[in-house]
């Protein structure tokens, strides 16, 4: 089953047309991943789903559900969390603050939900009174992924989550994935190839503001030929 | 919390207030005066604070605010007959509707293109007032005078402004520290992060207009009253300037700085002007060394102390503050990039 399908969508920002015609899905309790070179349209197609930059044509369905003429603040209560890229936390307000602030229903994080976020990531635990503006950057983006977990959504975007990490945080950002995985869906955009076939089930590259092509992980890794053409690996 | 720790930290703020609560018995009239204009515009400069300090949004039209809250409560008293406190809902509820209105208009749009529109209204509003059509009403140019004073003794007004000041610092705090206002702050961070975790960015700024204009039509009411006068002066740009002068010169993003703020301009206004002649060059002096050495503003020397011993974290906050005002000025700038391209 799909939990998100898209089907020719259209976008323009500023008058650059920047989606033209992406159709992708994404199966329930997947990990899809977004490929492709910088200003392909990653980016801007989940920005997109979010209705951030909505789209001018085409259909969105989340769940089977039309969204693309949703208002963008209506869309993350249907159950999708994101994570944007560049990982900004509000520099302003505490790591606790943070995860409240995105906490739908109630006023708390659930004790189970809470639990389940710090078991994913313990450190998060001695950072609860620390401001945004004091984390490290591996820390920044452990909340910045924690915040899309407070709510039990089932659909996860997360745009590019091990961008500028060491490699030990790269590795532990894996763990993580590999576990919230579990029980979610993810939609992933990556550039780290190596990173993003370790844990994908299904990849879709874009070029130009399409999906170039598309399969089973396995079936990329194994063709290098793709890999060159579009990936420059 | 038991009593000491409280005094300890809050030993500066008490004895201002004792000594605040002291002054009147051994001041003169006219220092009581300066000190109500300080306590009145601190509560204006702090209804400034939640809207640019908090929210992120700067308008330079707050004044139609202050003196839409001042003439509704002279023309009621004056006209009407009513009574000061009679007046206060009259002003809430308009300046609520005036705040709705300009939201529903303007805010929809990037803060620059806010901060014009309101600059608009305010000057619209300004001449509305001294318009021949509206000088039967409103005075004109010379404002309107004889309003029935509301308390016997100027002492007695003394402590109703300075009670004033403390319950709107006191509401000030609460809304900026409860979760909506968390919610502002992250709104004036990122508007597209706090959209991506599903809030509603139009409304949230919408409240923060709202609660921000009741304040200072308060304000303006409390002037009205203690000046026992209303000019269109109220009204017009230099209010609105000052209130941005002392929220800048203060700390925004701070409640206290404004008060702070709101108490150096007044008194640079009302004593500098009575030795200098130039006294604005001698602000304008003040004001360039405070933006040059105290980003955070006045309140940044409390900061500074209190953190000697963290200076990293000092560092760190002067460069965020800085960023947030490139930030804006950024965007400013972008107006003019937009039609080179």
């Amino acid at each position: 089953m799909n939990i998100l399908e898209m089907y020719d969508v259209h976008t323009y920002i500023a008058g650059f047309h920047i989606l033209e015609g992406v159709t992708l899905t994404a199966e329930h309790s997947k990990l899809t991943i977004l490929l492709g070179r910088n200003g392909s349209g990653k980016t801007t197609t989940i920005k997109t789903i979010m209705g951030l930059t909505p789209a001018s044509s085409g259909e969105i369905l989340f769940q089977g559900k039309q969204i693309q003429r949703m208002r963008d603040f209506e869309i993350p209560w249907l159950g999708i969390a994101v994570v944007p890229e560049g990982r900004d936390v509000f520099s302003d307000l505490t790591v606790e603050e943070n995860l409240l602030l995105a906490v739908r229903k109630g006023k708390k994080i659930k004790k189970q939900r809470l639990d389940y976020i710090l078991d994913i990531f313990p450190p998060i635990k001695d950072l609860f009174k620390k401001k945004g503006k004091n984390l490290s950057g591996g820390e920044k983006q452990m909340v910045a992924v924690a915040r899309a977990l407070v709510n039990e959504d089932e659909l996860l975007l997360i745009d590019e989550p091990t961008k500028g990490l060491a490699p030990i945080m790269v590795e532990s950002m894996r763990l993580a994935l590999a576990e919230i995985k579990k029980e979610a869906t993810i939609i992933l955009v990556e550039q780290n190839f190596e990173f993003a076939s370790s844990i994908a089930d299904h990849f879709f590259i874009m070029e130009h503001g399409k999906v170039a092509c598309s399969g089973k992980i396995e079936d990329l890794v194994h063709d290098e030929a793709i890999q060159r053409r579009y990936l420059g690996v | 919390m038991s009593m000491k720790i409280y005094f300890q930290r809050y030993w500066a703020g008490i004895v201002i207030l004792i000594i605040l609560a002291l002054l009147p018995l051994f001041s003169s009239e006219y220092t009581k005066i300066v000190a109500m204009q300080i306590f009145i515009f601190g509560v204006f400069a702090i209804s400034y604070d939640i809207l640019l300090g908090y929210t992120g949004i700067a308008s330079f039209g707050h004044a139609i605010f202050f003196g839409t809250g001042a003439y509704v409560s002279a023309l009621m008293m004056i006209k009407a007959g009513y009574s000061f406190w009679a007046t206060l809902p009259f002003v809430i509820v308009i300046c609520a509707l005036i705040g709705l209105l300009i939201g529903f208009l303007t805010l929809r749009f990037a803060t620059i293109y806010f901060t014009i529109v309101t600059l608009a209204l305010g000057q619209f509003c300004y001449f509305l007032l001294t318009n021949a059509l509206t000088y039967q009403y409103t005075g004109g140019d010379d404002g309107l005078h004889g309003i029935p004073a509301i308390l016997q003794t100027k002492t007695q007004m003394y402590y109703l402004a300075l009670a004033f000041l403390l319950a709107m610092f006191f509401i000030a705090k609460k809304i900026v520290s409860s979760p909506p206002g968390k919610t502002l702050v992250a709104i004036r961070e990122n508007e597209f992060r706090a959209k991506m975790i599903g809030y509603n960015v139009l409304n949230y700024r919408l409240i923060a207009l709202v609660i921000s204009g009741v304040m200072a039509g308060l304000a303006g009411s409390m002037n009205a009253a203690v000046l026992k006068s209303v000019f269109p002066s109220f009204m017009g740009a230099g209010t609105t300037i000052d209130v941005i002068l002392m929220t800048i010169l203060g700390g925004m993003g701070s409640i206290l700085g404004p008060v702070i703020g709101a108490a150096l301009v007044i008194i640079c206004q009302q004593y500098l002007s009575s030795y200098f002649e130039w006294w604005l060059m001698i602000f304008g002096i003040i004001f360039v060394l405070v933006v040059l050495f105290l980003p955070q503003g006045l309140i940044g020397i409390f900061y500074r102390l209190k953190d000697k011993n963290n200076t990293s974290e000092q560092k760190l906050k002067n460069e965020n503050y800085n960023r947030f005002k490139n930030h804006f000025l950024g965007k400013c700038f972008q107006l003019f990039r937009r039609q080179d391209s």
